[in-house]
């Protein structure tokens, strides 16, 4: 399982920076679409932006660490790990790295198809984002792939081997500090760091879609109304905060990504418009049917 | 407050066309237990949703944006056509275990939809 980690060959192979960023710059079906979309979405761009600079900070950091930290002849005087815990810390990153560059590959390859949807939830990302939030991507990825290179240089191929003298593995080994940031590794590894990048990018989207036929209603409105005093709890994702009254068994639930609501009535297993009543379709089918309860029962949060 | 996330399509006792969506979502909770109809708590529905990639696969061609507290349905053949083969393939390499006995019923509700012809209906 530790040796999956790092594949740079394959990684170059299926990623071209340089071309992905060309594909999206020339000219594509979708582009003018989304470049009716520009002015709407630049001041998102920032917040892509964000995501990647910090994936960005990461690698730096690995880059450090592999340069200065890491010496075969020496241990680093700071650490609190022994030489094989500092050789294992550093195989360690090397996973998140090749992880990091992996899951910018995926991230990449979402926003490239992004660019080419032009009536789709995706195509609404616009093209602005699109290119900034890859500019930062190739920043990372050559920076990922920098530390992975310097650590094929401590790395055997079948395997980890410690740069260290044999001395110093046998009277350290037993350490547990070195199998934990394996363990640490792993589990970075196997957490999909990209799909709850793109998921979030994938919600804002649809936000962006779908939104313009919501009711505009006040969170504090809705809270006094349906929820007065009652505490909120965030979701483990983080994405919504949930308002339960316990006396009506309605629950008033924000997103916190996009700053809408909706209120649920638990007695009625149904969404409530503000007035507290189902709404109904009126008659309406298919896609009418479906956009027109979406508006009744979605409110983009707007401030008194 | 214990919530239920419901996948289902509607029997052919329920005639779609002349029926409010919100009874249509009260035949779904009146039937919990009917082979047509998977009720999911609450940590069930958010590893369908952060685990699998089965909600992107119908969003991104159902026009839909089905996560914890979305509803939506599927109305389209061609949809449900392509849901199906991409979550049909998903569920050949999964391995045994939750999330394969719950992509399973959701293949099944699937194919009942596209047999059937009516909605495949996701109140979340």
């Amino acid at each position: 399982m530790i040796n999956a980690g790092i594949n740079l060959a394959t990684t170059k192979t299926q990623f071209s920076p340089t071309a992905t960023v060309l594909a999206i710059l020339m000219p594509s079906p979708g582009e003018n679409a989304a470049a009716d979309y520009l002015q709407g979405v630049k001041s998102r761009a920032s917040e892509y932006a964000d995501i990647l600079s910090a994936l960005a900070g990461l690698a730096d950091k690995l880059i450090e660490a592999s340069g200065a930290e890491i010496s075969p002849a020496k241990p680093p005087e700071h650490s609190n790990l022994d030489p094989v815990g500092q050789a294992m810390q550093f195989y360690a990153q090397l996973q998140i790295v090749n992880a990091l560059a992996k899951n910018i590959e995926d991230f990449t390859a979402d926003v490239k198809a992004a660019s080419h949807g032009d009536n789709t939830a995706k195509g609404k990302l616009g093209l602005d984002v699109l290119i900034t939030v890859l500019t930062e991507a190739v920043g990372a990825y050559a920076k990922a792939t920098r530390a992975v290179r310097l650590g094929e240089e401590i790395r055997a191929p079948q395997g980890f081997k410690s740069p260290y003298p044999e001395k110093w593995q046998r009277s350290t080994f037993s350490t547990t500090q070195g199998s934990e940031f394996i363990d640490d590794a792993i589990r970075t590894t196997e957490q999909p760091l990209s799909s709850s990048v793109t998921s979030r990018i994938k919600r804002k989207a649809a936000y962006e879609t779908y939104s313009p036929h919501w009711v505009e209603a006040n969170l504090n409105d809705a809270l006094s109304q349906f929820a007065p005093g009652v505490g909120g709890i965030i979701s483990a994702d983080g994405v919504k905060t949930r308002f339960l009254n316990r006396n009506t068994n309605i629950e008033v639930i924000f997103d916190n990504e996009n700053s809408y609501f909706r209120i649920y009535d638990h007695n009625k297993n149904q969404y409530i418009n503000m007035n507290g009543r189902v709404p109904s379709t009126n008659k309406l089918s298919g896609k009418a049917a479906k956009n027109y309860i979406q508006s009744q029962t979605h409110f983009k949060n707007v401030r008194k | 407050m214990k919530r239920q996330y419901l996948i289902f399509v509607p029997d052919k006792n329920l005639n779609e066309t002349n029926t409010e969506y919100a009874d249509i979502i009260n035949w779904g909770f009146e039937h919990i237990g009917h082979s047509n109809v998977f009720a999911l708590n609450e940590e069930e529905a958010y590893i369908l949703q952060n685990e699998t990639p089965i909600l992107d696969y119908i969003n991104d061609n159902n026009e839909s944006m089905i996560q914890v507290g979305e509803d939506s349905w599927i109305d389209s053949i061609e949809v449900k056509n392509i849901v199906y083969n991409e979550v049909k393939d998903y569920y050949s390499k999964l391995k045994d275990g939750q999330i394969k006995d719950m992509v399973s019923k959701i293949l099944s509700i699937l194919n009942i939809s596209i047999q059937t012809g009516r909605n495949m209906y996701f109140f979340w």
